[in-house]
């Protein structure tokens, strides 16, 4: 577990949104990179991570901290020169066609960026095609697919198999509660996982 | 989204079931030359499918 | 009603009754909550069932003219696609329009209630919900007064009181001709999940819970009385079989368990009480892990749910709520749609040999079976239950 010595760091932990917001102006005044800024920011997010993976934490304490950072975020992203650098690669991530479940695929999302990802998230009853073009502009090595309805399971298949017919070099993780090993095969996937920080171990292999 | 405004509430803690209260509404029509009960059911009850249509909304 | 007919529907009752009652039946019941798996076992598309309430109704039929089951939970469809045109509803997506004719609908979660409506709501909700909400859910009402407003009333009105009276035949010929029990004849929620679903929608919520935890209460405690009014006025006096109440938001994990123990559960507690007192029994369809909570839930007056489990440890539910509640599921949807029928035959041989022993057992799939599950799976879990569910 992350060891936080950060005020801004231990105050997005704390889930205490108006000092987070406090933080973040006095450091953006007193001349603070803003990078630097969100990488404090990502490191308590990264915190707020584990502890819902230990069960500390609920979806509560989750999407409290997800809004906080969305409002630290709406400060600095105009000012983050030109985005993309400072990021360690891009990862495309959905729910799956018919599906629009998209609490897990959040935290997944939360998660990857925590540990200083680029996701391009596309939302939720995304179809292969949107997959397929959304790998090729950002050249993302990694897509990560999640689905929680059975009935889409053969909906997250087609998605797999499109992407690896059109050819593209990236490589496939899936998730959601009912996907296991067997169904990874069946999809023909290159990875899959039912838990949030899994996602983040997988896409430590895939760009190291 | 559509509409930001609140509007105002013309009635304050209505019992579930009700739009518009019987008292109200006897008040309005003044006197009543017959039987109040059977006019009275009747209100209830077609207040009380108004409050059913509305709820219908919130409840699923 | 013919004789046979008849026979058969006592028959069913009896046994479905006595299981929620913790007696020992002649048989487990078998009580599956089928949805679009219906539509494509009786030839129909998603959009059909969901546009055409007489194919939605019709598709049962078919059910129950091949399906031995013992109690069912009505048309597969719950909504009405034409009504949702009609008045504009903005947060379902249905086959055939939005979506391809042969996919699931689709909700559009949105925060139709703000932070500053709080106020309104608490003070009269139902004429918030009027002159507020629907304006806001419903495209063809959001100029309150204008033409197309006013049209949208009559005919979201009329379209309930058609949808309602058709269901209500519907089920008279169900009994009358298939011996067709129905699972549960009224509806209600639990009041945070009838403020966290339409409402404010779940970061809404979420959020509320650390901005204005009193705002979330208040509302709550306006809810209880409207939750229970609603139940019992869709139960149209009906009292043998239970309330159907989905239950979302108070899985694990959404709420930690201070907020859960703060927020959720009192509110919801009352109602199920009040259900009981009147005698309505609440079918506690606790959607995902509810395990942390059965401590909590075994606090409820005994026999006053029928506690079904879909992700909660079956074996903790039988521990903590066996004796005092009846259980029903968990044969799982994955199972059904992509398992065996052996394997399906062997976990519901297991349920009946770990939880059916000594009654107030009912079979079930874990969630709602939707039109992936195959066939011969469902047959599976009929057949075993009838051959291997004798008592
Ligand atoms: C919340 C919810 C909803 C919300 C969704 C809100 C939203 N914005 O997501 C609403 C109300 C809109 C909804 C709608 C429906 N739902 Co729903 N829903 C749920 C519920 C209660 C919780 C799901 C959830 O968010 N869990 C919490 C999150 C955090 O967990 P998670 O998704 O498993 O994610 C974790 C892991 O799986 C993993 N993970 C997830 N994705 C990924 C991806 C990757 C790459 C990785 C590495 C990991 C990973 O990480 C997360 C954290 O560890 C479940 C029941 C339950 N309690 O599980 C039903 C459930 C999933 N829904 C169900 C159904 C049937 C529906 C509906 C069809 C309508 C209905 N009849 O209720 C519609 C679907 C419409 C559609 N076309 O999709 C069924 C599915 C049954 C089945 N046969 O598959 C369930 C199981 C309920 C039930 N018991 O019947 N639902």
């Amino acid at each position: 577990m992350v060891n936080l010595t950060d005020e801004l760091s231990i105050a997005i932990a704390e889930l205490d949104g108006d000092k987070v917001m406090a933080l973040v102006k006095e450091r953006l005044q007193a001349g603070v990179k803003p990078l630097e800024i969100v990488k404090k920011l990502q490191d308590g997010m990264t915190r707020v991570g584990e502890l819902f993976e230990t069960g500390e934490f609920f979806l509560s304490e989750l999407i409290n901290c997800g809004e906080i950072m969305k409002g630290a975020m709406a400060e600095l992203e105009p000012i983050l020169a030109g985005g993309g650098q400072g990021y360690r690669g891009n990862i495309v991530i959905g729910t799956v066609k018919g599906d629009i479940h998209d609490l897990g695929k959040n935290i997944v999302v939360m998660l990857l960026k925590g540990t200083g990802y680029n996701v391009i998230d596309l939302g939720v009853d995304v179809a292969p095609e949107r997959f397929i073009e959304a790998v090729k502009e950002n050249n993302a090595p990694l897509l990560a697919l999640s689905v929680l309805l059975t009935s889409c399971l053969d909906s997250m298949k087609e998605a797999v198999t499109k992407v690896k017919e059109s050819g593209l070099d990236v490589k496939v993780l899936i998730g959601g509660p009912i996907i296991d090993d067997n169904f990874r095969e069946y999809c023909g996937a290159d990875f899959s996982s039912n838990i949030a920080s899994e996602g983040v171990k997988i896409a430590e292999k895939v760009f190291a | 989204m559509a509409k930001e405004t609140v509007s105002k509430n013309t009635f304050k803690n209505l019992p579930p079931g009700v739009c518009v209260p019987w008292e109200q509404k006897a008040k309005e029509l003044g006197e009543i030359k017959g039987d109040p009960e059977i006019i009275k059911n009747q209100w209830e009850q077609l207040d009380a499918f108004a409050y059913m249509y509305l709820w219908w909304w919130v409840q699923r | 009603m013919a004789d046979d007919k008849l026979k058969l529907y006592e028959e069913r009752k009896k046994r479905f009754l006595a299981a929620m009652n913790l007696e020992k039946p002649d048989k487990v019941p078998v009580r599956l909550s089928l949805s679009e798996f219906v539509a494509k076992h009786a030839g129909y598309t998603l959009q059909e069932i969901y546009y055409d309430l007489e194919k939605n109704i019709d598709s049962i039929n078919k059910l129950l003219t091949d399906f031995d089951l013992d109690a069912i939970t009505g048309a597969p469809s719950l909504w009405w696609a034409g009504l949702h045109d009609a008045v504009g509803a903005k947060y379902l997506k249905f086959a055939g329009r939005e979506l391809d004719p042969n996919t699931q609908f689709q909700y559009h979660e949105e925060a139709y209630m703000l932070p500053e409506d709080y106020d309104a709501f608490i003070e009269n909700p139902t004429e918030w919900i009027l002159n507020t909400f629907l304006p806001r859910l419903h495209e063809e009402l959001s100029e309150p007064g204008s033409y197309r407003a006013n049209l949208s009333l009559i005919k979201g009105a009329a379209g309930m009181a058609m949808q309602q009276g058709m269901n209500k035949k519907a089920w008279a010929t169900w009994a009358a001709e298939y011996g067709g029990v129905p699972a549960f004849t009224a509806m209600s929620k639990a009041p945070f999940d009838t403020l966290a679903d339409t409402l404010r929608g779940l970061t809404g919520i979420m959020l509320d819970l650390y901005q204005r935890p009193e705002k979330v209460k208040a509302a709550l405690e306006v809810l209880i009385p409207h939750n229970i009014f609603y139940g019992m006025a869709t139960s149209g006096g009906e009292m043998e079989f239970p309330l159907f109440m989905p239950l979302h938001r108070g899985s694990f994990p959404f709420l930690n368990p201070k907020q859960w123990a703060e927020f959720y559960w009192p509110s919801l507690k009352q109602v199920i009480e009040a259900f009981w007192s009147k005698g309505k029994r609440t079918l506690f369809f606790a959607e995902g892990n509810w395990t942390p909570y059965l401590e909590s839930i075994a606090e409820l007056p005994e026999k006053s749910i029928v506690f079904h489990v879909d992700m909660t440890d079956m074996a903790q539910a039988k521990k903590i709520l066996g004796g005092r509640f009846c259980l029903s599921g968990n044969v799982p949807n994955m199972m059904l749609a992509y398992g065996k029928p052996e394997e399906v035959r062997d976990y519901v041989k297991r349920l009946i040999d770990e939880y059916a022993g000594d009654g107030g057992f009912i079979i079930d799939a874990a969630a709602v079976i939707q039109g992936d599950a195959r066939e011969e799976n469902i047959r599976a879990i009929i057949e075993t239950a009838r051959e291997y569910g004798v008592y």
